[in-house]
């Protein structure tokens, strides 16, 4: 009966709803205990990810399914058996049928226990069927945010490469509607389907029972509903997709109005962007009220059809010559109106089989890409077994440098090589500046080094020392592109991207990149946090900010300006306090002012060596800072050298920096 | 900006009467509609139970005294039927059953129809009132805010809103169809109705509440879910450099548990109002039933009425359900409405004295016109601080005039403050000595010509782009295209010459090729004062010097301002104007400013 939600409802039924009211529900937490049988991890199912995901889900869900079908089938019997009783109470009193032998009270009062009988059968079939429903909701939501869950997680461990070939759009598009799809899909049709033959034949073979053949003419017509209901379906996807491309059409009007606002009316257009934009809406008006017209005579049609099926019923009565009685005329139209409600969803199975289908083979198509792991094995590229073992012991962060042999590295969209032979060495403990203008190759250096892009020859090593056993150090090499290195590395490295990524969190999680929970204490995280964004000069930023360092970015939070989150960016990389930091051009949209600024808290003070930094710039400025310089161009190393080397006439450094100062005093001086 | 962006209007409580005639009062001819489409919609819902009243009397014929004795508005009908030979009922019938379906769909189109076109309506009177609201208004409100009011919330007015209004009447047309057809054929049972329909508003009082507020949990809890998958998906790199996959994969597991307590717990209360409603509506049929087999017992009922009777609960509880389900809906599309409405009713722009003002007053027809700038002050709105102070100079027709400063200085506001775009606290602008406040904002307005510092495209035709008013001859386009350098390149390498398709933001032009376009279009304006803010986007060399170029000879002998970037534009000019902190801090020519302002390090700052 569902009575445990009267509490809740009681208690928003006179003030606004919170959070917390809905732990109160003990139901919901049985649920998460409860036992399901999905794998703990995409890893786990991955090979039957790539071919047969419905398999997956129907091998997890097999058993809530069974019980579901089991359940529908009890509660439709117990509504064929309770229309069957309410006939009979006609039947008792039908002219046509003289029931002589039975006294007219005795009549009345089975009449009456048959009708109590009904209502009984009525309400239980009811509850049952509402359990159903449940369970189908359950389905629903464990299929989707499962799939959802495991999608996230293996777009995390994807190659770069395989990561490229699919927009992050098309991926938050296959969890929220591919994902929804194939769980609608489970949890409604894979049960009423099989449920809608055991009911249609039963109610057909009691119909048979009750009015004899003129049952078939009944059948012929709900089976005539099929097609029927199919070319509706298909008109309205016609119709639906011309009403999307006019609203896309007036929507694009709308934004490019709007974005360019200003200039709009700088140009004194706007008479002609609201006329252009009203008749847009007038045409998709138009398509719409088509679309009206046609949802309404499939609804009217389908909604209505349980009377042609009793006509049905009625001229079959006159075929077979057969005479008809009240109780015989109204058990047609329950049972017609009974099997009208199994058959209405049925175009809408096949709709969602088939989109689910589709939904399920989109998704096989991203689990088949390969994940890093995956593609270093392919490569060759392993860490020499004999240290596999050791990677958790000590590990001397301070030393790390690496080495860069004839390393080429491809373009996957394009297949353009973006380093062509790239040989060169990072020292460890110190600053090493990349330069070279806009499509040099520096991001894809630093990518490779990152093994994040994995060469397609040459080989890029990890020179390190580790601690033996007996405290003694030892030295290695190992190669970067290795699930092991990588694994290792992100615990030792920070990096700043060209362009900041910021989570729709609050500031106090953004920095750390860590979810707090509510009742967390912050007080030792927020004097850290205050710290590494006073280095990277966002304090007077984040002081303005409403909420401080509890102010939520992103999505409907403030807005960042260019400036504010590449700060935010650097302020993360202080936060983290690692020996190794990658910086991609962080530099790029903050003004001279600030940026001067930074370079003295940050690369001259907090990153000062014994840290490794590598510094991909394409500005000149504040190089002379770094020991070693690689200069860039056309993804060759030109140069290579410290500041003192290089800055002297005849070098390729210095002729960029000369003919620059002659022509142009763009910002900051850039390549 | 991130400083005064105005915060949304939230969706609150439950829904009034007063948002019923809020929409209805905001569509025309509701008053003479309004009876016909409740007519339509009453009538509609007769002929479900009107099928089964029929094929009752159908089937029980004339037998007994029925025709003689039955109740009065049955006995032509009863007659006519008993009259006719079998085939010819049946034809009845189905002509009956046709026509029901035809006119369901006609009432459905026809209402939910009448009620988009009302939202049409509002949709153009809120195109048209943004056309005029100051241009601050859009600093205030993120694109996507202004967009979402023209795709969700206007599809909730072309679609959901008509549809819950429909629903809502239908059902409630359908339960006084039950309740007259009880009344006239077995009035004693009415009483059944009386306690059902008590339990019914009961059971809707307990659900909605706690099933919109549960709703409204629902939807705030899902977003993040959302927000987390697609930023982790989108900042990939930056998590795995980090090593901070498994935190961002947690965290969707976490989130995801949350919602779905809501979904979970909504989906349960939506469970417990179903079989209350079912129950509600099977006592109904028990209580009719009773009744029946006690008239049955006695006589005063045939069987074919009585199945009819005893029928007329099928459904009910679907019914019901549907109607509390659209009252609910409705209730979470109701700020749709407020949203929209909110912005049909923002104040709009123009000064106090537009309506004295004739549209039609003089045009400066000179080539270059003379520009001041008297004791300007200007703010973005009242309220907010000064950006300009008292900026106060004379620029002499034809002239060519530079203006530097560093991010902020308040150039760029300059040009807002020529456009009316800014609320003026004193002073005024003349052009050959006349103040623009005397003209009509479109007029005042016609005086420039701007080339932006982004060059902007709309999506559309080159023609679109350069003349969306079609007001210019081909032959003109085309003498703008070649005096940009454009002309040999549009007949060669773009499809279609004028009419080529120009993507989305210029998509499919390079950045130099945008900016020239923005040339022939402040070319093909012909006005006397032309603005410009210098791009500092990297173009190649060669662009770079067409685009030099073309500065320099196309808008010979007009009044010419532009921002600049370079220290070539500066040298060029025949005034250089330097603004600090909105001050107009120092003025001359570029010989006796430059080497005061741009010795050292201030240099670079200053053209930023």
């Amino acid at each position: 009966m569902f009575s445990d939600v009267n509490p809740l409802m009681a208690s928003l039924k006179s003030r606004p709803g919170q959070e917390q009211d809905l732990n109160s529900n003990v139901w919901v937490e049985r649920i998460f205990t409860d036992k399901h049988h999905y794998p703990t991890d995409w890893r786990a199912s991955l090979p039957l990810l790539r071919t047969s995901l419905m398999r997956v889900v129907m091998r997890a869900e097999r058993l809530s399914l069974l019980k579901m079908f089991s359940i529908h089938t009890v509660d439709v019997s117990c509504s064929i058996v309770a229309a069957l009783l309410a006939v009979q109470v006609l039947n008792y009193f039908d002219p046509a049928k003289s029931l002589s032998s039975v006294s007219a009270q005795e009549r009345v009062a089975y009449s009456v226990f048959l009708a109590i009988s009904v209502f009984v059968l009525n309400v239980f079939a009811a509850s049952l069927h509402a359990q159903k429903i449940e369970r189908e909701t359950l389905v629903v939501f464990r299929v989707q945010t499962t799939l959802a869950r495991w999608l996230n997680s293996f777009v995390l461990n994807m190659s770069r490469d395989a990561k490229a070939k699919f927009p992050t759009g098309d991926i938050v598009n296959l969890a929220q509607t591919d994902a929804r799809h194939i769980a609608e899909f489970f949890a409604h049709a894979a049960v009423d389907f099989p449920v809608l033959f055991v009911s249609v034949s039963l109610i057909v073979a009691v119909m048979w029972q009750i009015v004899g053949p003129p049952a078939l003419v009944a059948l012929l017509i709900l089976i005539l509903q099929i097609p029927v209901s199919m070319f509706f379906s298909w008109l309205g996807q016609r119709l639906h997709g011309e009403l999307m491309r006019r609203s896309d059409a007036r929507l694009t009007l709308v934004t490019e109005w709007v974005q360019a606002a200003r200039l709009v009316r700088y140009f004194g257009w706007t008479q002609q962007f609201v006329k252009d934009i009203r008749s847009a809406a007038k045409k998709e008006f138009l398509q719409d009220l088509k679309l009206k017209g046609h949802y309404s005579s499939s609804f009217g049609l389908s909604t209505s059809w349980w009377m042609l099926v009793a006509l049905g019923v009625f001229a079959g009565f006159l075929w077979f010559h057969e005479k008809k009685s009240a109780s015989q005329v109204f058990a047609a139209i329950w049972l017609s109106s009974i099997l009208g409600q199994q058959l209405n969803p049925l175009p809408w199975f096949v709709r969602i089989l088939s989109e689910a289908r589709v939904g399920a083979r989109r998704m096989e198509n991203i689990f088949q890409a390969k994940v890093q792991s995956e593609e270093f094995a392919a490569r060759g590229f392993l860490v020499p077994p004999e240290h596999v073992h050791s990677l958790e012991e000590i590990f001397d962060a301070r030393n790390i440098s690496f080495e860069l042999r004839d390393v080429w590295v491809e373009w996957q969209e394009s297949s353009q090589p973006a380093l062509r032979g790239v040989s060169v060495t990072i020292p460890a403990g110190a600053l090493t500046a990349i330069v070279g203008p806009v499509g040099a190759g520096k991001s894809v250096l630093l990518q490779t080094l990152m093994g994040e892009m994995t060469p397609s020859r040459g080989e890029v090593l990890l020179h390190a020392e580790i601690q033996n056993s007996d405290s003694s150090w030892q030295k290695i090499v190992w190669p970067v592109h290795s699930a092991q290195t990588l694994e290792f590395l992100r615990r030792y490295q920070t990096f700043v991207p060209q362009e900041a990524f910021v989570a729709a969190a609050s500031v106090r999680e953004n920095i750390p990149l860590r979810y707090l929970n509510a009742s967390e204490k912050t007080e030792n995280l927020d004097t850290q946090v205050v710290n590494a964004l006073a280095r990277a000069q966002l304090s007077s930023d984040i002081g303005s900010f409403p909420a401080g360092l509890s102010t939520e970015l992103g999505e409907r939070g403030v807005n960042l300006s260019g400036g504010q989150k590449q700060r935010l960016s650097l302020a993360r990389a202080v936060f983290a306090r690692r020996p190794l930091v990658f910086l991609d051009d962080p530099l790029s949209a903050v003004d001279t002012e600030t940026e001067d600024k930074l370079v003295e808290a940050l690369l001259k003070d907090e990153w000062k060596p014994p840290t490794t930094v590598l510094w991909a710039t394409h500005r000149l400025a504040h190089l002379a800072l770094a020991e070693k310089i690689v200069v860039l161009d056309q993804g060759c190393v030109v140069e290579v050298g410290s500041w003192l080397e290089l800055s002297r006439a005849g070098s390729r450094l210095h002729q960029i920096l000369s003919s620059l100062r002659g022509s142009s005093l763009g910002a900051g001086q850039e390549l | 900006m991130s400083g005064f962006v105005a915060e949304e209007k939230r969706s609150t409580g439950a829904l009034g009467v007063g948002f019923y005639s809020r929409y209805l009062r905001s569509m025309r001819s509701m008053a003479w509609m309004g009876p016909l489409l409740l007519l339509l919609i009453i009538s509609e819902n007769f002929f479900a139970n009107g099928f089964r009243w029929l094929v009752s009397l159908w089937v029980e014929g004339c037998s007994g005294n029925l025709c003689l004795e039955g109740k009065p508005f049955e006995i032509p009908v009863r007659r006519y039927l008993a009259e006719l030979s079998p085939q010819r009922s049946l034809s009845v019938l189905v002509w009956f059953v046709l026509f029901a379906v035809f006119f369901r769909a006609f009432t459905w189109t026809f209402v939910t129809g009448f009620l988009a076109r009302g939202g049409r309506s509002l949709h153009d009177e809120v195109v048209e009132n943004l056309s005029h609201v100051p241009v601050t208004f859009y600093d205030e409100n993120p694109t996507g805010r202004i967009v979402r009011r023209f795709s969700g919330d206007y599809a909730n007015l072309l679609v959901e809103i008509p549809n819950y209004i429909n629903d809502i009447f239908g059902c409630i047309a359908e339960i006084i169809w039950i309740f007259v057809l009880v009344a006239l054929q077995a009035p004693l049972a009415c009483l059944a109705c009386l306690p059902c329909a008590l339990v019914y508003l009961r059971i809707q009082a307990n659900f909605r509440p706690a099933s919109r507020e549960v709703q409204r949990l629902g939807k705030v809890l899902e977003t993040p879910v959302w927000s987390v998958f697609t930023e982790s998906v989108a900042g990939m790199q930056t998590i795995r450099a980090y090593g901070k996959a498994d935190e961002f994969h947690k965290r969707l597991g976490e989130l995801q548990q949350r919602y779905a307590y809501a979904y979970l717990t909504q989906n349960r209360m939506t469970r417990w109002l179903n079989v209350r409603l079912k129950m509600t509506s099977e006592m109904f049929g028990l209580i009719v039933t009773l009744f029946v087999i006690s008239a049955l017992a006695r006589g005063t009922l045939g069987a074919g009425v009585a199945g009819f009777l005893m029928s007329l609960s099928i459904g009910l509880d679907g019914t019901m359900q549907w109607l509390t389900r659209s009252f609910s809906m409705i209730d979470s599309t109701m700020v749709s409405l407020e949203r929209i409405l909110e912005y049909r009713n923002l104040p709009r722009e123009g000064f106090a004295s537009d309506s004295l003002l004739t549209s039609s007053s003089h045009r400066e027809t000179t080539r270059g016109a003379e520009l001041s700038f008297v004791n300007l002050s200007a703010r973005y709105r009242e309220g907010l601080p000064r950006v300009l102070h008292n900026v106060t100079t004379t620029i002499p027709a034809g002239a060519r005039v530079g203006i530097i400063g560093r991010t902020g200085a308040g150039k760029s506001t300059l040009f807002q403050a020529l456009y009316q775009m800014l609320d003026m606290e004193s002073g005024e602008v003349l052009i050959n000595g006349r103040s623009l406040a005397e003209r009509t904002l479109a007029a005042a307005r016609g005086c420039f010509a701007i080339v932006p510092q982004e060059p902007h495209l709309f999506a559309g035709t080159l023609r679109h782009n350069l003349d969306r008013l079609g007001l210019h001859e081909e032959v003109r386009l085309w003498e703008v295209l070649k005096a940009v350098r454009l002309a040999d390149y549009v007949r060669t390498a773009c499809p279609g010459g004028l009419d080529f398709n120009i993507l989305e933001r210029g998509g499919n032009l390079s950045v130099g090729q945008r900016q020239l376009v923005c040339f022939a279009r402040a070319l093909l304006m012909d006005t006397p004062i032309v603005l410009m803010d210098e791009p500092t986007a990297s173009v190649d060399l060669e662009t770079d010097a067409a685009i030099q170029t073309a500065v320099k000879e196309l808008f010979q002998g007009r009044t010419l301002l532009v921002i600049a970037h370079r220290l070539e534009t500066v040298q060029d000019c025949d005034l250089v104007l330097v603004m600090n902190q909105g001050r107009l801090v120092a003025q001359g020519r570029p010989e006796d400013i430059l080497p005061k302002w741009m010795d050292g390090s201030d240099s670079n700052a200053l053209l930023a």
